[in-house]
């Protein structure tokens, strides 16, 4: 079973017995194992799954999969042949999935998935909207494959790439084509992969490393855990290559131990492949040895920064140091690195095993491929999409997202992460690149995808992400550290009625010298939320300062609740408020006493006759 | 190679800083963390300046301290830009330590009379620009570090007390530009980090010198005796030049 993969002909003979022995006809459930779906229970399902089919004697085969990407509808379930696909599963569904769809290929109806705002059915889990609009080129493996075997990842193609390379292309052919397929690191400053590899094989010093960036730590983002969790022997088989391509015979993964899934999963898939001879020495019998150690982050933000991850894998503080020299010259403990994130990784297989034409075929004339969005907030779908470059946030948001939740109305979308810039409305219409949206006065980041209605405070949101970014500063240079804590103070004057014109004119005399001067992206980056939502919803501002007012009902000191004559003396907002601020009799108008009010906004939410007014 | 700074053009060598250069040629740029005897830190952005690649390039803005020079640089230390930078920062550091003497003085000849930001409460002096810590490790006794995060961040003892790693040298308090380290020395006692060192008499005079501590530690490193680094530093210098004296024949 574990037994030594000895060459590149050995490895095809595998993955012919491999395929041979699966039946395309054979039952199969496939239950999502992701993060997402095992916190809705997917263990206890898949294991539910396989007790009925050990109970009932029939050879079906239960699988685990990587995550789907369609979070918000787990757990979700697919089932083979018919690729009939439920979503929202429980273990009392089992039994009738067994019955009903798995022995005669009935389609049960409730647990299908329904459009929210058509009401429409799909039968089959690429006809969903969420799922047709994608180009699903690296998530796509995710639902195919179990994680957790790497015979699975080899039956589907899986280290073909480097089996082809290691025998004919020479190093500097396998960066010729990187280069050519125009592939851009996803860590979020788009650097040409292939130009940051020629440096790092030029460079002198020995030896040289490769490292996995999976230190992901935007708030709602989640693109690099799924892959690790869903595809972690496609990463290493990128980051073999990578090794390959600048003569690295070591490698690190500095992946947060917030994630303890992907660690799992990473470090089964580490073990596996050296057990199989696809890591160690002599790989695939050929002249070439290169192995990969795990390195867990603490879950600082900045440690993702390249120079502040490189530090924390040598064992020292956090923090970022300035460029010159790069990485590539002079990394990991001052020896040439290349430091590409978890997506740049998984990219590098597919390149090399279909080409780098048919890669540059994909995206836009300077950003070529697909992007994994994490597209989260007020949309009706949320999860992992896969979009070629130069689709459109509406597309994303409207076509794959299924549009705002609860009919309310678009405002925004903020992408890239915490220091990523709010785009409205009159901006969905962006073919977003890495270019595009920074013109736009945000960035394409490692991926974050934040949808927010009308119901949203812009300076609000502004707040929040400074406060995350102060929160997340390492503190080593003076405009982040004392720049982000004014900036903090200037934003919280603004929510909480106590500003002036002068403190709008602060804030915008500030950012851009926070932009300026900060020594890495954290600090250069931080003042895009607040530049952005100035620029694109300046009313609001003025609004907050000028009129003492939270035009979207948020920002606690600015509004007040009042109870209107739709109030049917229920007294259901009565007996909730933790401050016994309402008062009113049995079936007679109640009142909110302003003074004992804390805006808690309880009241709003379990009003069933749209009495309690917020303004 | 030439670099261009402020219009002139100056020889440099490659392994020279912007910063070195510009001090070289009299051009004065301010720093805070710049320490004659550490590497560049780049933490308090003081000494930034313009740059452009080859005349045509975009105009970036990089720390002097540590940009190396290349061939065909164009620089520029005090356009608007430049100064409007420096004295945001000051205002900035004055919210932040409004008592230290160093920062009151560089904000003022930035124009920055008093901080246009919240003061920070209770302010202590340190302006968290790393030179003692940074000292300390080049001593080698590696007693300081920096505890908590970011904005929340402070120079601390291991732990916050455990002073055991300190050799009362005084490197910390001698190189903070703000006087953040309160250092006193009362005959031949001297009272740092919350410990109290002896410094050990000078062999020829009787000055205190260094404390015992420090003599242990640097006969440690070096592997001479510790009485070599007992004399004071004025007793050191006679004694050198008696040498020199001798030396030469007089």
């Amino acid at each position: 079973m574990t037994r030594r993969i000895t060459d590149a002909a050995h490895l095809e003979r595998l993955r012919a017995e491999l395929q041979a022995a699966r039946d395309p006809a054979r039952s199969a459930i496939a239950v999502c194992a992701g993060t997402g779906c095992v916190a809705y229970g997917s263990r206890k399902l898949a294991a539910a799954f396989r007790d009925a089919v050990t109970a009932r004697r029939v050879d079906v085969e239960v699988r685990a999969t990587g995550c789907h990407g369609f979070c918000e509808r787990g757990p979700l379930v697919v089932v083979f042949p018919s690729r009939i696909f439920y979503q929202r599963v429980q273990p009392a569904d089992v039994e009738e999935i067994l019955d009903r769809t798995v022995a005669k290929g009935e389609v049960i109806d409730r647990l299908l998935y329904a459009d929210p705002t058509t009401g429409r059915k799909y039968v089959h889990e690429d006809e969903v909207p969420f799922y047709a609009h994608q180009h699903r080129l690296i998530l796509g493996f995710n639902g195919k494959i179990d994680p957790e075997s790497l015979d699975d990842y080899v039956a589907n193609g899986g280290y073909r790439a480097l089996a082809r390379t290691l025998t004919s292309m020479l190093p500097e052919q396998v960066i010729e084509a990187v280069t050519k397929a125009g592939l851009r690191g996803r860590g979020g400053a788009g650097f040409p992969t292939g130009r940051k590899w020629a440096l790092c094989r030029q460079a002198l010093g020995n030896p040289k490393y490769v490292v996995c960036n999976a230190d992901e730590g935007d708030p709602g983002a989640f693109m690099d855990r799924s892959v690790l969790e869903g595809n972690p022997h496609g990463v290493i088989e990128g980051m073999i290559l990578g090794a390959y391509a600048i003569g690295a015979h070591e490698g690190y993964v500095y992946v947060r131990n917030e994630y303890p899934l992907a660690v799992e999963r990473l470090s089964l898939a580490v073990e596996a492949a050296r057990a199989r001879g696809l890591l160690g020495n002599n790989i695939l019998g050929r002249d070439f040895s290169f192995d990969i150690q795990i390195t867990r982050g603490a879950g600082a933000f900045v440690c993702g920064e390249e120079t502040a991850l490189i530090g924390s894998v040598e064992g020292n503080r956090g923090q970022p140091r300035f460029r010159p020299p790069y990485p590539a010259q002079s990394g990991l403990w001052g020896k040439p690195t290349v430091i590409n994130n978890v997506e740049t990784w998984v990219n590098v297989p597919l390149i090399l095993d279909r080409g780098p034409d048919w890669y540059a075929g994909i995206g836009t004339a300077g950003s070529k491929g697909t992007k994994i969005f994490s597209l989260v907030g007020k949309v009706n779908n949320t999860g992992l999409v896969e979009v070629p470059m130069g689709a459109t946030l509406r597309h994303i948001v409207f076509e794959i997202g299924g549009g705002i939740r609860d009919g309310r109305a678009f405002k925004a979308v903020q992408t890239g992460g915490p220091s990523g810039g709010c785009l409205p409305a009159e901006k969905l219409d962006l073919q977003i690149d890495f270019e595009s949206l920074t013109a736009a006065g945000s960035m394409m980041g490692s991926g974050g995808m934040i949808v927010m209605d009308d119901r949203t405070c812009m300076v609000d949101v502004a707040r929040y992400f400074i406060d995350f970014l102060l929160e997340e500063s390492c503190g080593k240079c003076v405009p982040c550290r004392e720049g982000l804590t004014q900036m903090s103070h200037l934003l919280h004057a603004i929510t909480e009625g106590r500003a002036t014109d002068e403190t709008l004119a602060s804030l915008e005399a500030l950012a851009p010298v926070v932009q300026d001067a900060s020594l890495c992206a954290l600090g250069q980056t931080a003042p895009n939320p607040v530049l952005s939502t100035i620029k694109y919803f300046r009313d609001e501002y003025l609004a907050h300062i000028r009129d003492r007012r939270c035009p979207a009902a948020v920002c606690k000191s600015l509004i007040t609740y009042t109870i209107n004559d739709k109030c049917t003396g229920c007294m259901v907002c009565a007996r909730q408020c933790p401050e016994h601020a309402i008062t009113g009799e049995r079936k007679k108008l109640h009142v909110i006493d302003p003074a004992k009010c804390t805006r808690c906004g309880i009241c709003h939410s379990v009003c069933k006759f749209d009495a309690v007014d917020v303004r | 190679m030439i670099v261009n700074i402020n219009g002139r053009d100056l020889l440099a060598s490659p392994e020279e800083t912007l910063l070195q250069v510009a001090r070289r040629n009299g051009i004065p740029i301010p720093t805070l963390c710049e320490h004659a005897g550490l590497e560049p830190w780049g933490g308090c952005r003081l000494c930034v300046v313009e740059m452009t690649r080859g005349g045509t390039g975009p105009v970036r803005v990089v720390p002097s301290c540590l940009q190396p020079v290349e061939d065909g640089l164009r620089v520029e230390t005090h356009t608007p830009r430049i100064l409007r930078i420096r004295a945001v920062l000051l205002d900035l550091l004055l919210a932040r330590t409004p008592d230290a003497r160093r920062i009151q003085e560089l904000a003022l000849e930035h124009g920055v009379k008093r901080t246009s930001f919240v003061p920070r409460r209770d302010p202590d002096k340190c302006i968290l620009c790393n030179i003692c810590v940074r000292a300390c490790a080049a001593v080698g006794a590696d007693a300081l570090g920096t505890a908590g995060r970011g904005a929340a961040g402070r120079i601390s003892l291991p732990f916050g007390d455990d002073a055991s790693a300190c050799v009362g040298c005084g490197a910390c308090a001698l190189s903070c530009p703000t006087g953040a380290i309160e250092m006193t020395d009362r005959g031949s006692e001297r009272r740092i980090w919350g410990r109290t060192f002896q410094r050990l008499p000078c062999p020829s005079c009787g000055a205190p010198t260094l404390t015992r501590e420090h003599a242990a530690h640097l006969a440690g490193r070096s592997g001479l005796p510790a009485e070599s680094f007992g004399a004071c530093e004025r007793c050191r210098r006679e004694q050198a030049s008696r040498l020199f004296l001798d030396l030469v024949g007089k």
